[in-house]
């Protein structure tokens, strides 16, 4: 199959061209700015003929945009970052609370202050909360297929919800990887036309986004159980998408788990780095494995357990950081295996604050300190990147 | 209600309204105090009343206006504007 | 479509119901209304956070047409992106008209109305200036006039003003994007409504700004809507102009303003303003009456 060089921008911009949007709002920000100046070059040249792009004043009226245009019944495409993300909040709640399924590119890169223009997750882990369903990519190839995915998802009649696709800034964003671009017509087969049956159109009034008194708490719980009904939905989609395509993603991503004793969990870019090193390791007979997380919601516990049961011990490496409370997806996975009777000691780094680099070595380290934790029966929170301050 | 009996309404369970001027069934008479008093052989069918109302709770017929009492509240904008004295007010509950 | 000539020309459909919590006499209620009577059946109406967000609560709505409430900062963005969603899907005969209080417009949603506004997106954006916060219980926007007491510009001992700022020219802002602006009057329907239709006509981004009159927050008796506002245009208070790629025009002269003393002294919010405070609003009201004079069929901005 041919491949071609594109970076994670670029491989974004793909994904969201193949699905024909409608509506294309944009704003600026390092490292994403390249995805829609890619998209915006595009338009220029008359290769989107099917899609408005806007260019915005803000991410926050980006969104708000995204909205107004998803409420008419439009397929939207947008893509942010960082701080942008962070402005953009207010309206993420809105967007999944109205059930609008708008797909965005995120692209991850650590929050000021201080500032820094390298990746780590905090930016996309805290939309955790937001309603929205999210997919952190591990390379250029996930991040086209996983836009392309993303719209089969959002606009299933059972799950009706935004979704956000993360890749790491720079590692990504920036690096040209060999990937395969689908072609349209492929794309086309895979995901049918958007046929809203919620939106404002002329000659059926609705209102949208009323007050409520005390129906809040039943459209809440349609929104979680709209978030839940997409494990089945995204199945389907995986299946679909490696009949037309031959790829296959799932929930979460299982690397050498089959008779593995410490297993790292880890997301994102880090996680090819990570494998690199556990087939190292595993020629010197450790038997180490690793799980990337690639859907973070809704929270696939199914499968992380499944995964996790029969390990050791387990390093939830977080590239992300709650102060006063440690790595984020730390506290998520041990709840998700406190109910097993013979539950793996889980241990917690973290690593990777601002785009400092993971490398193989790193990598190797945590392995060996999670056997010592093994060892010794007392797990460890360990701030990976910090020898003496 | 245990979440795994939630129940997933579909497209009843977004939080949009689809019936137009639904809100015209909700009597909102309670609020006024008193009440606009309308006498036909004053009217000359100016249209002012009609015109000012903030809720439309003034109907425009080819008779004039057809006061609408579940939808007024009683702000009596009607009365003060009226230039022929077509439109009185009366105390609530006289 | 024609303009309209006088009150018993204006179209007698109404696309809004009772059944509203909107308060007994609420302006900005009646100013929807009306301008829906301009605007028609199909219109989306955006609307920004403020008191009219209330007006539908699930499952009732007084509107017969579209809505959306987004956020409060974001309903020009909001309107943008409707505007663009309803074109490419073929529905260019929609009209895209925003409803926003003038802290929305004024303060926290500027950046976007000003964006759509250099973009000329083909929307009609209604400010309801009720000079305040309203619906949160009236406190200070860059709306709010000199003189005027509200929940965070309070008159006191160290103060006895209240509002001691010069509230912004929004006109002159809005002008100076080369769009078409205009201030409305509820007490002047036609002359509101056919604003509407010179908006919907010339296409592009229109700017219209009418006074939210607001018996709640400016504490006057609610049978007094039309009159206050009819008294706000008689003072100067209100002045009815438009500006088109940035030539003014006057749409009501007067030989000679009514003194702000009427205005003032039949509402609450100006209560215990003390006389050298009136004197201070009446010369900014002469100052900027002066200037609409001089420029009245010239270029503003």
């Amino acid at each position: 199959m041919k491949q071609t060089l594109v970076t994670g921008n670029e491989a974004a911009a793909w994904g969201a061209r193949l699905a024909r949007p409608d509506y294309i709002p944009t704003f600026p920000i390092t490292p994403q700015t390249e995805c829609i100046e890619t998209l915006a070059q595009w338009g220029a040249d008359g290769e989107l003929p099917d899609t408005y792009f806007d260019k915005m004043e803000s991410e926050h009226s980006v969104m708000s945009a995204a909205v107004g245009a998803a409420a008419v019944g439009a397929r939207v495409f947008t893509a942010t970052s960082s701080q942008g993300l962070l402005l953009m909040h207010e309206v993420l709640y809105i967007a999944s609370g109205m059930r609008l399924p708008i797909v965005m590119a995120t692209v991850s890169r650590g929050l000021s202050a201080p500032v820094t223009l390298w990746s780590d997750h905090n930016d996309f882990l805290d939309q955790r909360d937001s309603g929205w369903l999210m997919f952190h990519a591990e390379n250029n190839q996930e991040v086209l297929d996983t836009v392309i995915q993303a719209y089969r998802i959002a606009e299933d009649p059972r799950v009706l919800l935004p979704v956000m696709v993360n890749m790491d800034g720079y590692v990504l964003s920036f690096t040209d990887e060999p990937i395969n671009i689908p072609s349209p017509e492929m794309v086309d087969e895979f995901l049918p036309a958007y046929a809203p049956a919620h939106t404002i159109e002329k000659g059926r009034p609705i209102t949208v986004g009323p007050p409520v008194l005390e129906d809040y708490s039943i459209f809440r719980a349609q929104n979680h159980v709209a978030a839940r009904n997409a494990f089945e939905v995204i199945e389907e989609t995986q299946d679909d998408f490696e009949k037309i395509f031959g790829r296959r993603y799932h929930m979460v991503d299982e690397f050498m788990l089959d008779d593995a004793e410490l297993v790292l969990v880890t997301q994102g870019s880090m996680s090819t780095t990570a494998k690199a090193a556990i087939m190292e390791m595993r020629s010197e007979g450790i038997k180490v494995g690793l799980l990337r997380l690639r859907v973070i919601r809704p929270w696939p516990a199914g499968a992380i357990v499944r995964a996790l049961k029969d390990a050791k011990a387990v390093a939830v490496i977080d590239r992300n950081l709650a102060p006063g409370k440690g790595g984020i997806m730390f506290p998520e996975v041990v709840e998700t295996l406190y109910h097993l009777d013979d539950r793996p000691l889980v241990s917690s780094f973290v690593v990777g604050l601002g785009g400092n680099p993971q490398t193989e070595v790193k990598i190797k380290e945590i392995t060996s300190k999670l056997k010592e934790d093994l060892v010794s029966g007392q797990p460890r929170v360990e701030w990976n990147d910090i020898e003496e301050m | 209600m245990r979440e795994e009996e939630l129940p997933y309404k579909g497209i009843e369970g977004i939080p949009i309204i689809k019936e137009p001027g639904s809100a015209s069934k909700v009597n909102r008479g309670s609020w006024r105090l008193v009440r606009p008093v309308y006498d036909r052989e004053k009217c000359t069918k100016c249209k002012i009343c009609f015109t000012y109302c903030p809720d439309a709770a003034i109907n425009w017929t080819p008779e004039g206006p057809e006061i609408n009492l579940k939808s007024c509240k009683g702000c009596m904008i009607c009365v003060e504007e009226c230039p022929t004295d077509a439109m009185t007010e009366e105390k609530e509950g006289t | 479509m024609q303009e309209f000539k006088n009150l018993k020309d204006l179209p007698e459909q109404d696309y809004f119901t009772g059944g509203s919590s909107a308060c007994a006499g609420c302006g900005p209620s009646m100013e929807l209304k009306l301008a829906l009577k301009a605007l028609g059946p199909d219109t989306l109406v955006v609307n920004a956070s403020g008191c009219m967000t209330l007006l539908p609560l699930y499952p009732n709505t007084p509107l017969k047409v579209s809505w959306i409430h987004n956020a409060i900062e974001n309903a020009a963005s909001t309107a943008a992106g409707a505007r663009h969603g309803l074109d490419m899907l073929g529905e260019k005969d929609m009209n895209v008209v925003v409803f926003a209080g003038d802290g929305a417009t004024y303060d926290i949603g500027f950046a976007s109305l000003s964006a759509a506004a250099t973009k000329n997106e083909r929307i009609i954006y209604i400010c309801y200036n009720n000079q305040s916060y309203g619906n949160t219980g009236f406190q200070w926007s860059t709306a709010t006039p000199y003189g005027c007491e509200t929940k965070t510009t309070p008159r006191g001992k160290d103060n006895p003003i209240g509002t001691t700022d010069v509230h912004k020219d929004m006109m002159k802002i809005m002008g100076a994007h080369r769009v078409y602006a205009a201030t409305a009057s509820l007490a002047y329907p036609v002359d509101f409504l056919n604003k509407l239709v010179r908006a919907k006509e010339r296409g592009g981004f229109s700017y219209i700004e009418i006074l939210g009159t607001c018996n709640t927050g400016w504490n006057f008796d609610p049978r007094l809507t039309v009159k206050v506002s009819r008294l706000a245009v008689q003072c100067g208070m209100w002045p009815l102009y438009e500006i088109d790629k940035g030539l003014l025009t006057l749409n009501k002269d007067f030989q000679e303003l009514k003194p702000i003393d009427e205005f003032v002294k039949i509402q609450g919010r100006y209560r215990a303003l003390p006389q050298e405070g009136v004197e201070k609003l009446q010369a900014l009201i002469n100052e900027h009456w002066a200037q609409l004079k001089e420029y009245n069929g010239q270029r503003y901005v």
